[in-house]
Protein backbone atom coordinates (compact mmCIF):
# COMPACT_ATOMS: atom_id res chain seq x y z
CA UNK A 1 0.00 0.00 0.00
CA UNK A 2 1.55 3.24 -1.26
CA UNK A 3 2.51 5.76 1.72
CA UNK A 4 0.10 8.10 0.42
CA UNK A 5 -2.79 5.65 1.32
CA UNK A 6 -1.91 4.57 4.51
CA UNK A 7 -1.56 8.24 5.54
CA UNK A 8 -5.03 8.93 4.65
CA UNK A 9 -5.99 5.42 6.18
CA UNK A 10 -4.55 6.80 9.57
CA UNK A 11 -6.10 10.24 9.17
CA UNK A 12 -9.76 8.69 8.17
CA UNK A 13 -9.55 6.56 11.12
CA UNK A 14 -8.58 9.33 13.73
CA UNK A 15 -11.83 11.46 12.73
CA UNK A 16 -14.25 8.65 13.01
CA UNK A 17 -12.23 8.03 16.47
CA UNK A 18 -12.89 11.71 17.37
CA UNK A 19 -16.26 11.71 15.81
CA UNK A 20 -17.29 8.81 18.02
CA UNK A 21 -15.82 9.97 21.06
CA UNK A 22 -17.21 13.69 20.15
CA UNK A 23 -20.70 12.44 20.46
CA UNK A 24 -20.45 9.67 23.18
CA UNK A 25 -19.44 12.70 25.22
CA UNK A 26 -23.06 14.39 23.95
CA UNK A 27 -24.78 11.05 24.68
CA UNK A 28 -22.87 10.79 28.03
CA UNK A 29 -23.86 14.45 29.31
CA UNK A 30 -27.54 14.15 28.08
CA UNK A 31 -27.57 10.81 29.75
CA UNK A 32 -27.24 12.45 33.03
CA UNK A 33 -29.62 15.21 32.58
CA UNK A 34 -32.40 12.09 31.85
CA UNK A 35 -30.82 10.39 35.16
CA UNK A 36 -31.66 12.79 37.02
CA UNK A 37 -35.80 11.99 36.22
CA UNK A 38 -35.33 8.06 35.91
CA UNK A 39 -32.69 7.52 38.53
CA UNK A 40 -31.19 4.18 35.71
CA UNK A 41 -27.82 4.66 38.39
CA UNK A 42 -27.04 6.43 41.17
CA UNK A 43 -25.34 9.66 40.56
CA UNK A 44 -23.10 10.00 43.97
CA UNK A 45 -21.12 6.84 42.82
CA UNK A 46 -17.60 7.90 42.13
CA UNK A 47 -17.33 6.38 38.69
CA UNK A 48 -20.75 7.97 37.44
CA UNK A 49 -20.18 11.30 39.15
CA UNK A 50 -16.67 11.65 37.46
CA UNK A 51 -18.19 10.60 34.27
CA UNK A 52 -20.63 13.23 34.72
CA UNK A 53 -18.16 15.86 35.39
CA UNK A 54 -15.97 15.08 32.83
CA UNK A 55 -19.17 15.46 30.36
CA UNK A 56 -20.06 18.42 31.46
CA UNK A 57 -16.48 19.92 31.21
CA UNK A 58 -16.09 18.54 27.95
CA UNK A 59 -19.05 19.66 26.57
CA UNK A 60 -18.92 23.20 27.91
CA UNK A 61 -18.41 26.08 26.75
CA UNK A 62 -17.71 24.97 23.03
CA UNK A 63 -20.52 22.25 22.82
CA UNK A 64 -23.03 23.34 25.01
CA UNK A 65 -26.48 22.29 23.70
CA UNK A 66 -30.04 21.74 24.77
CA UNK A 67 -32.74 20.10 22.59
CA UNK A 68 -35.19 19.56 25.07
CA UNK A 69 -37.23 21.93 23.19
CA UNK A 70 -40.97 21.87 25.20
CA UNK A 71 -39.98 18.43 26.68
CA UNK A 72 -39.99 16.53 29.41
CA UNK A 73 -43.08 19.30 29.99
CA UNK A 74 -43.98 22.16 27.89
CA UNK A 75 -44.54 25.71 29.24
CA UNK A 76 -47.96 25.08 30.58
CA UNK A 77 -48.63 28.17 31.81
CA UNK A 78 -48.70 32.49 30.87
CA UNK A 79 -46.18 34.69 32.98
CA UNK A 80 -48.21 38.10 32.34
CA UNK A 81 -46.03 41.21 33.37
CA UNK A 82 -48.08 44.34 33.74
CA UNK A 83 -45.95 47.71 34.55
CA UNK A 84 -47.08 51.29 35.68
CA UNK A 85 -44.62 54.23 36.10
CA UNK A 86 -44.75 57.03 38.72
CA UNK A 87 -43.40 60.37 38.75
CA UNK A 88 -42.06 61.79 42.39
CA UNK A 89 -42.79 65.31 43.66
CA UNK A 90 -39.13 66.87 43.25
CA UNK A 91 -39.70 68.82 46.68
CA UNK A 92 -41.93 66.14 48.94
CA UNK A 93 -40.23 63.12 47.45
CA UNK A 94 -43.79 61.91 47.82
CA UNK A 95 -45.51 59.22 44.60
CA UNK A 96 -47.14 62.60 42.47
CA UNK A 97 -48.83 60.75 39.84
CA UNK A 98 -49.44 56.56 38.82
CA UNK A 99 -49.99 55.23 35.76
CA UNK A 100 -52.29 52.82 34.58
CA UNK A 101 -50.88 49.06 34.37
CA UNK A 102 -49.63 48.01 31.18
CA UNK A 103 -49.90 45.08 30.10
CA UNK A 104 -46.05 44.00 28.64
CA UNK A 105 -47.65 40.55 26.90
CA UNK A 106 -50.50 41.78 25.06
CA UNK A 107 -48.14 44.65 23.52
CA UNK A 108 -45.61 41.61 22.72
CA UNK A 109 -47.81 39.53 21.24
CA UNK A 110 -49.59 42.38 19.19
CA UNK A 111 -46.15 42.90 17.91
CA UNK A 112 -45.02 39.19 17.03
CA UNK A 113 -48.58 38.42 15.53
CA UNK A 114 -47.86 41.41 13.16
CA UNK A 115 -44.67 40.58 12.48
CA UNK A 116 -43.63 36.96 13.51
CA UNK A 117 -40.12 38.34 12.53
CA UNK A 118 -40.42 41.18 15.17
CA UNK A 119 -36.92 42.54 17.51
CA UNK A 120 -39.95 41.87 20.26
CA UNK A 121 -39.00 37.69 20.11
CA UNK A 122 -35.75 38.51 21.41
CA UNK A 123 -37.34 40.11 24.27
CA UNK A 124 -39.94 37.69 24.66
CA UNK A 125 -37.02 34.63 24.74
CA UNK A 126 -35.56 36.79 27.65
CA UNK A 127 -38.93 37.13 29.79
CA UNK A 128 -38.32 35.23 32.71
CA UNK A 129 -34.65 35.90 33.30
CA UNK A 130 -35.71 39.53 34.67
CA UNK A 131 -38.11 38.03 37.11
CA UNK A 132 -36.21 35.02 38.27
CA UNK A 133 -33.59 36.11 40.21
CA UNK A 134 -36.39 38.12 42.77
CA UNK A 135 -38.64 34.52 42.88
CA UNK A 136 -35.34 32.91 44.39
CA UNK A 137 -34.67 35.60 46.96
CA UNK A 138 -38.12 36.23 48.50
CA UNK A 139 -40.66 33.04 49.23
CA UNK A 140 -44.44 32.60 48.70
CA UNK A 141 -47.12 33.18 51.21
CA UNK A 142 -49.96 32.13 49.82
CA UNK A 143 -49.11 32.11 46.33
CA UNK A 144 -48.59 35.98 46.25
CA UNK A 145 -45.01 37.48 46.98
CA UNK A 146 -44.53 41.26 47.82
CA UNK A 147 -41.38 43.08 47.22
CA UNK A 148 -40.27 46.17 46.70
CA UNK A 149 -37.17 47.62 45.91
CA UNK A 150 -36.61 50.02 48.46
CA UNK A 151 -37.07 47.42 51.40
CA UNK A 152 -33.60 45.36 49.72
CA UNK A 153 -31.01 45.44 52.82
CA UNK A 154 -27.85 46.23 51.04
CA UNK A 155 -26.32 46.27 47.37
CA UNK A 156 -26.51 42.85 46.77
CA UNK A 157 -29.99 42.34 47.35
CA UNK A 158 -30.77 45.85 45.45
CA UNK A 159 -28.71 43.84 42.46
CA UNK A 160 -31.38 41.09 41.58
CA UNK A 161 -34.03 44.12 41.06
CA UNK A 162 -31.42 45.45 38.05
CA UNK A 163 -32.84 42.84 35.13
CA UNK A 164 -36.55 43.79 35.56
CA UNK A 165 -35.95 47.26 35.91
CA UNK A 166 -34.43 47.81 32.59
CA UNK A 167 -36.28 45.31 30.88
CA UNK A 168 -39.14 47.76 32.93
CA UNK A 169 -38.08 50.72 31.53
CA UNK A 170 -37.37 49.56 28.24
CA UNK A 171 -41.01 48.33 27.58
CA UNK A 172 -42.83 50.90 29.43
CA UNK A 173 -40.71 53.53 27.16
CA UNK A 174 -42.28 51.52 24.04
CA UNK A 175 -45.96 51.30 25.50
CA UNK A 176 -46.09 54.86 26.69
CA UNK A 177 -43.12 56.66 24.94
CA UNK A 178 -42.47 59.89 26.13
CA UNK A 179 -43.55 60.03 29.69
CA UNK A 180 -40.40 61.07 32.31
CA UNK A 181 -41.26 58.21 34.85
CA UNK A 182 -39.39 58.25 38.55
CA UNK A 183 -40.33 55.13 39.20
CA UNK A 184 -42.42 52.23 38.24
CA UNK A 185 -44.28 49.21 39.82
CA UNK A 186 -44.02 45.34 38.24
CA UNK A 187 -46.58 42.83 38.50
CA UNK A 188 -45.99 39.17 37.27
CA UNK A 189 -49.56 36.90 37.13
CA UNK A 190 -48.71 33.27 37.06
CA UNK A 191 -51.71 31.48 35.66
CA UNK A 192 -51.47 27.96 35.13
CA UNK A 193 -53.21 25.98 32.61
CA UNK A 194 -56.98 24.32 33.22
CA UNK A 195 -56.15 20.21 34.11
CA UNK A 196 -57.74 18.61 31.02
CA UNK A 197 -60.25 16.51 32.96
CA UNK A 198 -61.55 18.89 35.47
CA UNK A 199 -61.74 21.93 33.43
CA UNK A 200 -59.99 23.66 36.77
CA UNK A 201 -56.52 25.30 37.10
CA UNK A 202 -54.01 22.90 37.65
CA UNK A 203 -52.70 25.61 40.20
CA UNK A 204 -54.20 28.64 41.81
CA UNK A 205 -52.80 31.94 40.17
CA UNK A 206 -49.82 33.25 41.66
CA UNK A 207 -49.13 37.02 41.84
CA UNK A 208 -45.98 38.64 42.58
CA UNK A 209 -45.76 42.83 43.10
CA UNK A 210 -42.52 44.32 42.43
CA UNK A 211 -42.78 47.55 44.49
CA UNK A 212 -40.64 51.24 43.80
CA UNK A 213 -38.25 49.61 41.13
CA UNK A 214 -35.72 52.60 39.36
CA UNK A 215 -37.12 53.88 35.91
CA UNK A 216 -33.62 53.54 34.08
CA UNK A 217 -33.96 56.62 31.07
CA UNK A 218 -32.36 55.92 27.89
CA UNK A 219 -28.69 57.01 27.64
CA UNK A 220 -28.95 59.75 25.32
CA UNK A 221 -25.59 59.35 24.28
CA UNK A 222 -22.69 56.78 25.04
CA UNK A 223 -19.21 57.42 26.31
CA UNK A 224 -17.90 54.32 24.35
CA UNK A 225 -14.44 54.55 26.64
CA UNK A 226 -16.51 53.73 29.37
CA UNK A 227 -15.55 50.96 31.61
CA UNK A 228 -17.55 49.48 34.60
CA UNK A 229 -15.83 49.34 38.18
CA UNK A 230 -14.96 45.88 39.06
CA UNK B 1 -15.62 -8.26 0.32
CA UNK B 2 -11.94 -8.57 0.82
CA UNK B 3 -10.17 -5.92 3.54
CA UNK B 4 -7.89 -4.74 0.92
CA UNK B 5 -11.00 -3.66 -1.26
CA UNK B 6 -12.95 -2.82 1.41
CA UNK B 7 -10.34 -0.16 2.51
CA UNK B 8 -9.57 0.84 -0.96
CA UNK B 9 -13.46 1.57 -1.65
CA UNK B 10 -13.49 3.73 1.65
CA UNK B 11 -10.78 5.66 0.70
CA UNK B 12 -12.58 6.33 -3.00
CA UNK B 13 -15.35 7.46 -0.94
CA UNK B 14 -14.19 9.91 1.82
CA UNK B 15 -11.04 11.61 -0.47
CA UNK B 16 -13.93 13.07 -2.64
CA UNK B 17 -15.50 16.28 -1.12
CA UNK B 18 -19.33 15.30 -0.82
CA UNK B 19 -22.06 17.50 -0.45
CA UNK B 20 -20.86 20.83 -2.25
CA UNK B 21 -24.24 22.06 -3.26
CA UNK B 22 -26.18 21.68 -0.44
CA UNK B 23 -23.38 23.13 1.63
CA UNK B 24 -23.06 26.07 -0.83
CA UNK B 25 -27.24 26.48 -0.50
CA UNK B 26 -26.63 25.90 3.11
CA UNK B 27 -24.30 28.80 3.25
CA UNK B 28 -26.80 30.87 1.91
CA UNK B 29 -29.20 29.95 3.60
CA UNK B 30 -27.43 30.33 7.05
CA UNK B 31 -25.56 33.34 6.30
CA UNK B 32 -28.79 35.25 5.18
CA UNK B 33 -30.65 34.32 8.45
CA UNK B 34 -27.43 35.27 10.82
CA UNK B 35 -27.45 39.11 8.83
CA UNK B 36 -30.95 39.39 9.21
CA UNK B 37 -30.57 39.16 12.60
CA UNK B 38 -26.81 40.90 13.59
CA UNK B 39 -28.95 43.79 11.29
CA UNK B 40 -31.91 43.35 13.57
CA UNK B 41 -30.07 43.20 16.82
CA UNK B 42 -27.91 46.21 16.03
CA UNK B 43 -30.28 48.89 17.92
CA UNK B 44 -30.83 46.66 20.96
CA UNK B 45 -27.08 45.40 21.25
CA UNK B 46 -26.47 47.63 24.44
CA UNK B 47 -29.42 46.41 25.65
CA UNK B 48 -29.48 42.82 25.27
CA UNK B 49 -25.39 42.32 25.44
CA UNK B 50 -23.44 45.44 27.06
CA UNK B 51 -22.16 44.72 30.54
CA UNK B 52 -22.91 48.14 31.32
CA UNK B 53 -26.05 49.01 30.12
CA UNK B 54 -27.60 45.38 29.34
CA UNK B 55 -30.44 44.25 31.03
CA UNK B 56 -28.91 41.19 32.77
CA UNK B 57 -25.51 41.63 34.47
CA UNK B 58 -23.00 38.86 33.44
CA UNK B 59 -22.20 37.94 36.84
CA UNK B 60 -25.69 36.19 36.38
CA UNK B 61 -24.51 34.35 33.53
CA UNK B 62 -23.65 30.57 35.09
CA UNK B 63 -20.59 29.52 32.85
CA UNK B 64 -17.32 27.32 34.47
CA UNK B 65 -15.49 27.97 31.49
CA UNK B 66 -12.47 30.49 32.68
CA UNK B 67 -11.59 31.47 28.82
CA UNK B 68 -15.45 32.67 28.93
CA UNK B 69 -15.47 34.03 31.47
CA UNK B 70 -12.65 36.60 30.93
CA UNK B 71 -13.92 36.55 27.43
CA UNK B 72 -17.30 38.07 28.76
CA UNK B 73 -15.07 40.84 30.61
CA UNK B 74 -14.57 42.57 27.37
CA UNK B 75 -18.31 43.74 26.74
CA UNK B 76 -17.45 45.87 29.25
CA UNK B 77 -16.34 48.06 26.81
CA UNK B 78 -18.93 49.60 23.95
CA UNK B 79 -16.10 49.76 21.25
CA UNK B 80 -15.78 45.83 21.54
CA UNK B 81 -19.48 45.06 21.47
CA UNK B 82 -19.63 47.53 18.29
CA UNK B 83 -17.00 45.69 16.60
CA UNK B 84 -18.20 42.30 17.32
CA UNK B 85 -21.43 42.53 16.19
CA UNK B 86 -20.01 44.71 13.07
CA UNK B 87 -17.45 42.24 12.30
CA UNK B 88 -20.59 39.43 12.66
CA UNK B 89 -22.04 41.84 10.23
CA UNK B 90 -19.69 41.84 7.56
CA UNK B 91 -18.87 38.19 8.13
CA UNK B 92 -22.14 37.26 7.29
CA UNK B 93 -22.60 38.92 4.47
CA UNK B 94 -19.11 37.81 3.23
CA UNK B 95 -20.41 34.29 3.94
CA UNK B 96 -23.60 34.57 2.34
CA UNK B 97 -22.01 35.64 -0.85
CA UNK B 98 -19.22 33.32 -0.90
CA UNK B 99 -16.32 35.65 -0.80
CA UNK B 100 -13.33 35.00 1.40
CA UNK B 101 -15.41 32.26 2.37
CA UNK B 102 -13.18 30.86 4.90
CA UNK B 103 -11.92 33.53 6.99
CA UNK B 104 -15.73 35.11 6.61
CA UNK B 105 -17.01 31.09 8.25
CA UNK B 106 -14.14 31.87 11.03
CA UNK B 107 -15.49 35.62 11.90
CA UNK B 108 -19.09 34.53 12.22
CA UNK B 109 -18.61 31.83 14.16
CA UNK B 110 -16.12 33.65 16.65
CA UNK B 111 -18.96 36.67 16.74
CA UNK B 112 -21.70 34.55 17.25
CA UNK B 113 -19.94 32.40 19.75
CA UNK B 114 -19.40 35.70 21.85
CA UNK B 115 -22.56 36.98 21.58
CA UNK B 116 -24.82 33.31 22.55
CA UNK B 117 -21.75 33.23 25.30
CA UNK B 118 -22.80 36.50 26.43
CA UNK B 119 -26.84 36.24 26.27
CA UNK B 120 -27.87 32.80 25.60
CA UNK B 121 -31.27 33.06 25.79
CA UNK B 122 -32.53 35.98 23.54
CA UNK B 123 -32.54 33.21 20.09
CA UNK B 124 -34.53 30.51 20.38
CA UNK B 125 -33.11 26.65 20.13
CA UNK B 126 -31.89 27.03 16.81
CA UNK B 127 -28.85 29.34 18.17
CA UNK B 128 -27.32 25.66 19.56
CA UNK B 129 -27.13 23.95 16.72
CA UNK B 130 -26.33 27.09 14.27
CA UNK B 131 -23.11 27.84 16.82
CA UNK B 132 -22.11 23.84 16.89
CA UNK B 133 -22.77 23.20 13.05
CA UNK B 134 -20.64 26.53 12.08
CA UNK B 135 -18.04 24.91 14.04
CA UNK B 136 -18.42 21.44 12.40
CA UNK B 137 -18.72 22.85 8.71
CA UNK B 138 -15.31 25.20 9.36
CA UNK B 139 -13.35 22.05 8.23
CA UNK B 140 -16.00 22.29 5.04
CA UNK B 141 -15.42 23.79 1.54
CA UNK B 142 -18.90 25.78 1.23
CA UNK B 143 -17.82 28.23 -1.94
CA UNK B 144 -17.93 25.15 -4.52
CA UNK B 145 -20.96 26.49 -5.91
CA UNK B 146 -22.63 29.94 -6.16
CA UNK B 147 -20.09 32.02 -4.73
CA UNK B 148 -17.81 35.37 -5.45
CA UNK B 149 -14.71 33.00 -4.77
CA UNK B 150 -15.60 30.74 -7.32
CA UNK B 151 -16.21 33.39 -9.93
CA UNK B 152 -12.95 35.15 -9.14
CA UNK B 153 -10.98 31.86 -9.56
CA UNK B 154 -12.53 30.78 -12.19
CA UNK B 155 -11.87 34.76 -14.06
CA UNK B 156 -8.41 33.77 -13.07
CA UNK B 157 -8.25 30.68 -14.54
CA UNK B 158 -7.02 28.93 -11.36
CA UNK B 159 -7.51 25.45 -10.54
CA UNK B 160 -6.32 24.23 -7.35
CA UNK B 161 -5.58 20.96 -6.51
CA UNK B 162 -7.82 19.01 -4.84
CA UNK B 163 -6.18 17.96 -1.58
CA UNK B 164 -7.37 14.49 -0.55
CA UNK B 165 -6.71 15.25 3.45
CA UNK B 166 -8.57 17.99 2.66
CA UNK B 167 -11.56 15.99 1.56
CA UNK B 168 -11.16 13.88 4.07
CA UNK B 169 -11.53 16.32 7.14
CA UNK B 170 -14.56 17.97 4.89
CA UNK B 171 -16.38 14.95 5.14
CA UNK B 172 -16.22 14.49 8.62
CA UNK B 173 -17.23 18.15 9.11
CA UNK B 174 -20.69 16.90 7.21
CA UNK B 175 -20.81 13.67 8.67
CA UNK B 176 -20.29 16.10 12.00
CA UNK B 177 -22.98 18.11 11.37
CA UNK B 178 -25.71 15.81 10.15
CA UNK B 179 -25.20 13.61 13.39
CA UNK B 180 -25.64 16.49 15.29
CA UNK B 181 -28.83 17.32 13.30
CA UNK B 182 -30.30 13.74 13.99
CA UNK B 183 -29.12 13.99 17.78
CA UNK B 184 -31.59 17.04 18.00
CA UNK B 185 -34.81 14.85 16.74
CA UNK B 186 -33.42 11.53 18.78
CA UNK B 187 -32.87 13.84 22.11
CA UNK B 188 -35.32 15.68 21.68
CA UNK B 189 -37.59 12.69 21.59
CA UNK B 190 -36.05 10.56 24.17
CA UNK B 191 -36.88 13.66 26.88
CA UNK B 192 -40.51 13.55 25.24
CA UNK B 193 -40.87 10.07 26.24
CA UNK B 194 -39.90 10.93 29.81
CA UNK B 195 -42.46 13.77 30.04
CA UNK B 196 -45.76 12.19 31.52
CA UNK B 197 -47.69 14.84 29.33
CA UNK B 198 -46.25 13.80 26.21
CA UNK B 199 -46.81 10.14 27.23
CA UNK B 200 -50.18 11.12 28.04
CA UNK B 201 -50.43 12.84 24.99
CA UNK B 202 -51.68 16.01 26.56
CA UNK B 203 -48.47 18.29 26.24
CA UNK B 204 -50.08 20.24 23.45
CA UNK B 205 -53.41 20.60 25.54
CA UNK B 206 -51.18 22.03 28.24
CA UNK B 207 -48.82 24.19 25.98
CA UNK B 208 -52.17 26.17 24.40
CA UNK B 209 -51.97 28.11 27.64
CA UNK B 210 -49.07 29.73 27.40
CA UNK B 211 -49.86 32.85 25.43
CA UNK B 212 -46.54 33.78 23.80
CA UNK B 213 -46.55 30.40 22.41
CA UNK B 214 -50.00 30.27 20.94
CA UNK B 215 -50.05 32.97 18.12
CA UNK B 216 -53.08 31.81 15.64
CA UNK B 217 -56.17 31.76 18.18
CA UNK B 218 -58.56 29.31 16.12
CA UNK B 219 -55.36 26.60 16.73
CA UNK B 220 -54.93 27.31 20.31
CA UNK B 221 -59.19 27.11 20.77
CA UNK B 222 -58.85 23.51 18.96
CA UNK B 223 -55.54 22.38 21.21
CA UNK B 224 -58.18 23.48 24.29
CA UNK B 225 -61.73 22.19 23.27
CA UNK B 226 -60.63 18.93 21.46
CA UNK B 227 -58.35 17.06 23.90
CA UNK B 228 -57.98 14.56 21.13
CA UNK B 229 -56.26 16.78 18.61
CA UNK B 230 -53.58 17.50 21.12
CA UNK B 231 -53.35 13.40 21.35
CA UNK B 232 -53.03 12.86 18.00
CA UNK B 233 -50.57 15.82 17.16
CA UNK B 234 -48.51 15.38 20.42
CA UNK B 235 -48.27 11.15 19.52
CA UNK B 236 -47.64 12.59 15.64
CA UNK B 237 -44.75 14.78 16.58
CA UNK B 238 -43.22 11.83 18.74
CA UNK B 239 -42.98 9.78 16.00
CA UNK B 240 -41.61 11.96 13.77
CA UNK B 241 -38.72 12.75 16.04
CA UNK B 242 -38.53 8.95 16.41
CA UNK B 243 -38.27 7.67 12.67
CA UNK B 244 -36.70 10.79 10.89
CA UNK B 245 -33.07 9.72 11.65
CA UNK B 246 -34.31 6.17 9.61
CA UNK B 247 -36.26 7.46 7.21
CA UNK B 248 -33.98 10.32 5.74
CA UNK B 249 -31.44 7.64 4.77
CA UNK B 250 -33.79 5.79 2.61
CA UNK B 251 -34.31 7.38 -0.89
CA UNK B 252 -37.79 6.26 -0.88
CA UNK B 253 -39.10 7.66 2.13
CA UNK B 254 -36.51 10.87 2.19
CA UNK B 255 -38.84 13.11 0.35
CA UNK B 256 -41.65 12.46 2.50
CA UNK B 257 -39.95 13.19 5.77
CA UNK B 258 -38.72 16.04 4.62
CA UNK B 259 -42.20 17.43 3.80
CA UNK B 260 -43.19 16.31 6.99
CA UNK B 261 -40.27 18.43 8.55
CA UNK B 262 -40.85 21.03 6.69
CA UNK B 263 -44.65 21.21 7.07
CA UNK B 264 -43.74 20.42 11.25
CA UNK B 265 -41.22 23.82 11.34
CA UNK B 266 -43.47 25.61 9.49
CA UNK B 267 -46.03 25.10 12.00
CA UNK B 268 -43.34 26.05 15.06
CA UNK B 269 -43.09 29.12 13.16
CA UNK B 270 -46.44 29.99 12.81
CA UNK B 271 -47.81 29.08 15.75
CA UNK B 272 -45.15 28.95 18.42
CA UNK B 273 -43.74 32.03 16.56
CA UNK B 274 -39.90 30.24 16.86
CA UNK B 275 -39.41 31.32 13.63
CA UNK B 276 -35.35 31.65 13.52
CA UNK B 277 -34.92 27.57 15.05
CA UNK B 278 -37.88 26.97 12.23
CA UNK B 279 -35.89 28.69 9.39
CA UNK B 280 -32.68 27.55 10.51
CA UNK B 281 -34.40 23.45 10.90
CA UNK B 282 -35.65 23.65 7.41
CA UNK B 283 -32.63 24.98 5.70
CA UNK B 284 -30.77 22.32 7.46
CA UNK B 285 -32.57 19.74 4.84
CA UNK B 286 -30.82 20.29 2.11
CA UNK B 287 -28.17 18.58 3.42
CA UNK B 288 -29.70 15.29 2.82
CA UNK B 289 -29.75 15.54 -1.04
CA UNK B 290 -26.90 14.25 -2.52
CA UNK B 291 -24.80 16.62 -5.03
CA UNK B 292 -26.05 14.31 -7.89
CA UNK B 293 -29.89 14.47 -6.75
CA UNK B 294 -29.47 18.55 -6.93
CA UNK B 295 -28.01 18.38 -10.27
CA UNK B 296 -30.82 16.11 -11.63
CA UNK B 297 -32.95 18.67 -10.25
CA UNK B 298 -31.03 21.94 -12.01
CA UNK B 299 -30.99 20.15 -15.57
CA UNK B 300 -35.26 19.14 -14.95
CA UNK B 301 -35.44 22.97 -13.64
CA UNK B 302 -33.51 24.10 -16.54
CA UNK B 303 -35.69 22.63 -19.19
CA UNK B 304 -39.12 23.29 -17.63
CA UNK B 305 -38.20 26.95 -17.37
CA UNK B 306 -35.74 27.51 -20.20
CA UNK B 307 -37.49 25.04 -22.60
CA UNK B 308 -36.45 22.51 -25.04
CA UNK B 309 -32.52 22.72 -26.27
CA UNK B 310 -32.44 24.66 -30.04
CA UNK B 311 -30.78 22.34 -32.19
CA UNK B 312 -27.87 24.20 -34.03
CA UNK B 313 -29.37 25.45 -37.82
CA UNK B 314 -28.68 23.07 -40.43
CA UNK B 315 -25.64 24.65 -42.37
Amino acid sequence: MPKKQTRLLILSIGCALALAFHFTMVLVYFFFWFNDEVELVDPERTPFRELDRFSRNYIHPLFAQDWFLFAPRPVYYTDTILLRGKTVDKETGAIAAVSDWYSVNEYMIAEIRNNRWSRMNFYRNTFSQNYDPILWNYSYKNHEIRADRAMARNEDEAKIFLPLERFGSRLLRMMDPGRPYDRMDAMVIVTYADRHDTGKPAHPTETILIENLEFIPERADRDVFRRAPR
Amino acid sequence: MSFAALRDKWLDYITVKRKLIPLSILRIGYGSLLLAYFVMLWPERDFFFSNLDGYYPDEYISTKSRLLRSLLQAFDSYVFLDALLLIGIAGAACFTVGFLTKPAHALLYASYFLLEGRNPLIFDAGDDFVQLSLLYLLFCRMNAHFSVDRRLSERRKEREPEKEWAAVLHNFGVFAAIAQFLLIYLISDAAKVLGGMWRRGTALYYASYADFFNLIDPVTELLRSHLWISQVMSYAVMLFQLVFAALVFIKKTRPWILAAAVAFHAGIAAHFGLVYFSLIMIVFDVMFFSDEEWRAWGRKMRRRFAGPERKPAAA
